[in-house]
């Protein structure tokens, strides 16, 4: 493969292209743990965290602090 | 405003987190039309230069995640702090920093085939990063082992710590030993950076939309471990609700519903106080031949 100093585009893409695939994998990972998860705990009917709130009652407490 | 009215029903998003998401997307939009069309390409590099866009903004990202996951580690050891959020805060920004340490790789190894013509060498950066990218996957795998969970977030902790010390190494290693990859490009000591205008403008940009995406991903990834740390709970109530079942009639009111709308144990069953306690109780009591309750002439536990 010929890689001139004014060339690289397909280098450009295949960078890009991977990072969009990755980090939209990644995305896409979460959102589908996150919905499968907020079902599994609406079926139990405890309330679901949003992203960003905190849970209540979190300390590890105890003699152990 | 209460939290309820900011999230919608059924949501699993907050009003800031989706602020937070389209500001993100609005930002990596600006951020591949500068970095594909606006920025010029290099004298040296051509345009393979576009990859300084990805590939220094997703090194720097694992960095953050791999920093963020030691001081909440410390913060979990120091006991005026320690709480189980820290641990989860851990986590997930390290599963996040994973994330970007692969796109680091990756993207660099492409830049890397044409920069150097190989897709990888043994050099010390490339060694580092991978090295790096190792040890905080164990990280990872570490905290899926099961058991106590105050000694497991313990043992991550200190974990966290002694893989966080690979990051200072990995980011002098261009300084401190002699490679094939670059120095650094912006932040030279007593020098100025080795781009300007558009470019310097680009990149500068990539680490502010990336700081953005990393914020989301962490949020999400954060609310994801807190579920996973209810639906447990709720495993643990289950557990004893059913072993006290074996032990005789179920008090009335202690189904897995009554339970898990409040405390971890609410209602007629008597209370236990942690995870912990259920951990330490249960090996002897369950694996024990025991008589059933009706020959000891006893009701319950």
């Amino acid at each position: 493969m010929s890689a001139s100093v004014t060339g690289g585009w397909d280098y450009v893409a295949g960078g890009y292209g991977a990072t969009t695939v990755l980090l939209g994998g990644y995305v896409a990972s979460l959102l589908r743990r996150r919905r499968v998860l907020a079902r599994r705990l609406r079926v139990s009917g405890t309330p679901v965290p949003a992203a960003g709130e905190a849970l209540p009652a979190d300390g590890a407490g105890g003699d152990d602090r | 405003m209460t939290p309820s009215s900011r999230q919608r029903p059924g949501a699993t998003s907050s009003r800031a987190t989706r602020i937070l998401g389209a500001l993100t997307l609005a930002g990596l939009a600006v951020l591949a039309f500068l970095g594909l069309y606006v920025s010029p390409p290099d004298g040296l590099q051509g345009e393979t230069v576009r990859l300084i866009y990805v590939h220094p903004a997703s090194a720097t990202m694992a960095y953050l995640g791999f920093g963020v996951c030691a001081v909440a580690s410390i913060a979990f050891l120091w006991p005026r702090t320690r709480s189980y959020r820290w641990d989860r805060l851990a986590g997930a920004s390290a599963e996040v920093g994973v994330a970007f340490c692969v796109v680091t790789i990756v993207s660099g190894s492409i830049w890397g085939r044409y920069s150097w013509g190989v897709w990888w060498t043994w050099d010390p950066r490339l060694t580092l990063t991978a090295l790096l990218l190792a040890v905080f996957v164990g990280y990872l795998a570490l905290r899926r082992t099961g058991g106590d969970p105050l000694g497991r977030a313990k043992r991550s902790a200190i974990t966290a710590l002694c893989c966080f010390v690979v990051v200072p190494v990995d980011h002098e290693a261009t300084s401190w030993w002699v490679g094939l990859h670059q120095n650094d490009t912006l932040f030279r000591i007593g020098k100025s950076p080795l781009i300007h205008g558009w470019q310097l403008a680009t990149m500068l940009l990539s680490f502010v939309v990336f700081t953005l995406l990393f914020a989301w991903m962490v949020l999400h990834r954060l609310a994801i471990e807190s579920m996973e740390s209810r639906l447990e709970d709720e495993g643990y109530v289950w557990a004893i609700a059913e072993r006290r079942s074996e032990s005789g009639p179920a008090p009335a009111g202690a189904t897995a519903s009554s339970a898990s709308s409040g405390p971890l144990v609410a209602g007629p069953l008597p209370p236990v106080a942690t995870s912990q306690r259920m951990v330490q109780e249960a090996p002897g009591s369950l694996l024990a031949p025991r008589p059933l309750p009706r020959e000891r002439g006893e009701a319950g536990l």
